[in-house]
């Protein structure tokens, strides 16, 4: 964004616009957030098609094949603007405006998250010096709008999948930020920029690889937890559509629920994002010198694309076991392994 | 200062599942009383589809009242029409081919496979695995073809009718049978791996839902929900009927292998079994069966006898399926009363639902396997 | 096509006959089972038997309606999973007081089955815990297998009888407390 601000002048100036200096940074932040909203929308709309184009061929079948062109390309569009369209109903019963506020919130939390969102070392909307910590931060906003939702639908089943959600949110966040300690310990910084240029030179030196490994634990640890905070199979138990008919979101319909839809599509790419670029050396190649957003791309359309397939493949937890093994299992792991790294880094 | 309240009192939060809710597989409303996530009770409440087939087979000439039957168990509906046809053929005295019993063996058997897919899928749903349920389709599909085959229906077949079927299979249907037989132990093995197997799958369903076998027979549990709980009875073997003597099968009941017998899992897993069974039984009757004529001579007008009564019972996929048909000397019966597995299936819910969470009543209802087209008649 | 199991019961049949005496007023046969029709008070006591007997899975009870006779049957059908037995119970009453002693105490699967008989027959279970209607609305007029029940022609509003189906002249719908 600075980088944008400090060329925006001369920009302008071509232009023949005459813009007064102290607007400059203020337009500079509201192109930056136009560029992240857009790119979220699409992505998630991107998304979209890509499961169920997927899901389609791990189910034996197609997918979408009819709109706009022989794969389906423009299905998620036309999704978008029938759910545009559509009827948007309230419940009469429903605390009308937290119910209103709900999806917003929900998609706020994972809209500034993107802020700090390292695609490569210059398309970064602000290299923030406690980027990580920021992200993990405004992220726990969505579990906020979750339980809102479920609050003011005033259904059962909506309430129901609240508390869920706030039961796994609670027992996931942890292990999630305690599984970015290791990397934070190592790279000695908060910084998201920095974390990923400390693991230049190649795919050995990506913190997954480092031996002993306690990053690369750490890693699955994140990820783990980082589908159980996206409400994700085997964790989509605050929404499970089997038993709690569609959970939170059950009384939300037409753009509304999209919200819900889009950050949780936005969520996927944040979380694989953030562990391509803790864990897996974010915008460098394999091979020492390779480097550019490309590779980022590709990193975090790869986890996303493990999202998609378990979440194809396997059922859910129920939530005792969904709190058991965040609990008794991530959170042990993920601080024996924040404990050997600080060990090491003490030496 | 601010008091501090001591006493948080808690309270129990009743549920209406159902009957619009998608794991109920149907109309079926159930009043859960729940702490937390923990159910306390739940109470079935059915009738949602009840249409009164018993009247209306008392209105019925005996051969008009065939489609109506295959309208109660509608996904098996092959074994409702068996099961009514041979009790009429009990009460009137009418004697079916050999090739006619060989063919209802085997549209039953079929049938009982598309019906165990369908289970097996929508088991997966109810667990949370989706894509199980589009594997057995696309078994299922398979077989839905084999029996468009002989009589242009997918799901309400009214193929056997009173001494007899229909017709004759066309003549390519014993080698499209052949073929599908081929395929179809690959693709169990594939449904095992997929889904039985799976570690979140077990953890999910062993140990669930443990209903006794004492309280099984308590309740008239049958097919296999009671085979589940360890009681080999199967009316196939028990009771033989049609041509079910000259075959041979086993009877798979559940064990303590992996968890406590009588269990969601072993419910399940029965059923995957039975699918092995039914193969087997379909490979002996292409062996077996001969030419013949398949429809009983003269049948026309049934017309039983004044005070004739027969029960007959028949193994269909949920268990068994009793036709009680009592006649007045009429062309029409004067009571027909159907035996409907699932009625006595679901019945047995509250007993083995308490002090479960409220994701394994999804998992219990979907083992039980019930279809409310039958409970509801 | 006669059954080879018809005969199964036969010796329990005998049986509950030695016992029961007088109370047991004929043992039929059909096509497929041994019947024991009993009086309408040893209902019970002869369930109960039977059940001592080894007849563990009550499989159905139902009744039948005979206006004619102004006769209501009750029949349950019994089932011995161990020695693969079966047996078929009968008592006759009349249509108006057609009421035998409840089998819930003996078997939990004849709740829901007598609730059904109670919704559909109107026949009356004595001692049943929970006699409600199961199939029907609880507030439903009459019982459907009556031979001489004659469905409402509107149930809350709702026309039941295509004829009547008036867009004109509905009658109101009831306000819902």
């Amino acid at each position: 964004m600075s980088e944008l601000a400090a060329v925006l002048p001369g920009v302008l100036e071509k232009a023949g616009w005459s813009v007064p200096g102290g607007l400059v940074p203020v337009l500079a932040m509201f192109i930056c957030a136009s560029i992240v909203a857009a790119a979220m929308g699409l992505s998630a709309a991107v998304l979209v098609w890509a499961e169920r184009k997927l899901a389609g061929h791990f189910q034996c079948r197609l997918g979408p094949v009819y709109v706009g062109g022989k794969f389906g390309w423009l299905q998620s569009i036309a999704d978008g603007i029938k759910l545009l369209l559509k009827e948007d109903i309230i419940p009469a019963d429903a605390d009308r405006p937290l119910f209103r506020l709900a999806p917003y919130l929900v998609v706020l939390g994972v809209f500034l998250a993107f802020i700090a969102f390292p695609v490569s070392e210059k398309l970064m909307v602000a290299d923030l010096n406690i980027g990580i910590f920021f992200i993990l931060a405004v992220l726990t906003l969505e579990v906020f709008g979750v339980i809102l939702a479920g609050w003011a639908s005033n259904n059962k089943w909506a309430l129901l999948g609240a508390m869920r959600a706030a039961a796994q949110m609670v027992s996931y966040e942890i292990p999630m930020g305690l599984a970015i300690l290791p990397v934070v310990v190592e790279a000695q910084s908060l910084s998201l920029k920095s974390i990923v240029a400390a693991q230049s030179g190649g795919m050995l030196r990506w913190y997954v690889f480092q031996p002993p490994f306690f990053m690369g634990v750490s890693f699955l640890i994140f990820f783990l937890a980082g589908l159980a905070s996206l409400k994700r199979a085997p964790f989509d138990l605050p929404e499970a559509e089997s038993e709690l008919t569609a959970g939170f979101h059950t009384e939300y319909s037409g753009m509304r629920f999209s919200f819900f839809f889009m950050a949780e599509y936005a969520g996927m790419i944040l979380v694989s994002g953030l562990a391509a670029a803790l864990y897996l050396g974010g915008w460098h190649g394999i091979l020492p010198g390779q480097s550019g957003a490309m590779w980022f791309l590709l990193k975090t359309a790869f986890l996303v694309f493990v999202m998609i397939w378990l979440r194809w493949t396997l059922p859910r937890l129920r939530i005792d076991q969904v709190v058991y093994v965040g609990w008794k299992v991530l959170t042990p792991f993920v601080l024996a392994c924040v404990l050997g790294q600080a060990l090491m880094a003490y030496k | 200062m601010v008091a501090v309240e001591k006493d948080v009192r808690t309270d129990e939060l009743v549920i209406n599942m159902g009957p619009q809710h998608p794991s109920t597989h149907g109309v079926l409303r159930v009043v859960l009383k729940t702490d937390g996530e923990m159910c306390l009770d739940a109470q079935p409440d059915i009738g949602y589809l009840h249409r009164c087939a018993e009247k209306i087979a008392e209105n019925l000439p005996y051969g008009q009242f065939v489609p109506y039957t295959d309208r109660m168990d509608y996904v098996s509906g092959m074994g409702c029409n068996m099961g009514y046809c041979m009790a009429v053929e009990q009460v009137a005295g009418i004697q079916v081919p050999e090739r006619g019993e060989w063919l209802r063996v085997i549209v039953t058997e079929l049938n009982r496979i598309a019906s165990h897919l369908l289970a097996f899928g929508t088991y997966g749903l109810d667990t949370g695995a989706i894509t199980p349920f589009l594997y057995g389709f696309r078994e299922r599909e398979l077989v839905l073809d084999l029996l468009e085959m002989l009589c242009g229906a997918r799901l309400t077949y009214s193929y056997i009718r009173i001494g007899g079927v229909d017709g004759d299979v066309p003549p390519e249907f014993m080698d499209k049978l052949k073929e599908f037989l081929d395929i179809f132990p690959k693709k169990i093995r594939e449904y095992n791996k997929l889904l039985t197997y799976n570690h979140i799958f077990m953890k999910r369903t062993v140990g669930v839902g443990v209903l006794p076998a004492d309280v099984a027979i308590a309740y008239g549990v049958t097919g296999p929900c009671l085979r589940g709980s360890g009681v080999r009875q199967d009316v196939r073997r028990d009771e033989p009927y049609s041509v079910y003597p000259k075959l041979e099968f086993d009877v798979p009941v559940g064990t303590d292998e992996h968890g406590p017998i009588g269990d969601a899992w072993n419910r399940y897993y029965i059923r995957i079994r039975e699918l092995e069974e039914s193969a087997k039984i379909l490979r002996q009757c292409v062996k077996m069966i001969s030419p013949g004529p398949v429809l009983a001579e003269k049948v026309g007008r049934v017309k039983p006898p004044a005070g004739a009564e027969a029960y007959t019972r028949s193994e269909n996929a949920r268990g068994e399926l009793g036709f009680y048909i009592v006649s007045d000397g009429t062309m029409t019966p004067a009571r027909v009363k159907v035996r409907a597995p699932s009625f006595s299936n679901i019945s047995v819910l509250p007993a083995i639902v308490r002090g479960q969470m409220l994701a394994d009543v999804v998992a219990i209802i979907g083992s039980l396997d019930i279809v409310l087209g039958e409970i509801d008649r | 096509m006669p059954s080879v199991l018809s005969a199964s019961g036969q010796t329990a049949a005998d049986q509950t006959k030695a016992r029961y005496g007088d109370a047991v007023l004929e043992i039929q046969k059909c096509a497929t089972d041994v019947i024991l029709k009993v009086a309408p008070g040893a209902w019970a006591e002869v369930h109960a038997f039977l059940k001592g007997q080894g007849f563990d899975l009550l499989v159905s009870i139902c009744a039948v309606d005979w206006p004619k006779e102004n006769k209501m049957w009750v029949v349950s059908h019994l089932y011995d999973p161990e020695g693969r037995r079966r047996i078929s119970v009968k008592t006759e009453s009349p249509r108006d007081a057609a009421r035998v002693d409840s089998l819930t105490p003996l078997w939990a699967a004849a709740n829901w089955h007598e609730r059904e008989c109670f919704d559909l027959s109107g026949v009356v279970f004595t001692g049943h815990p929970d006699l409600r209607r199961i199939l029907c609305p609880e507030d439903w007029e009459g019982h459907a297998l009556r031979k001489d029940y004659k469905a409402p022609d509107f149930y809350h509003g709702i026309a039941n009888n295509v004829n009547l189906i008036d867009l004109d002249h509905r009658p109101p719908i009831p306000e819902i407390v």
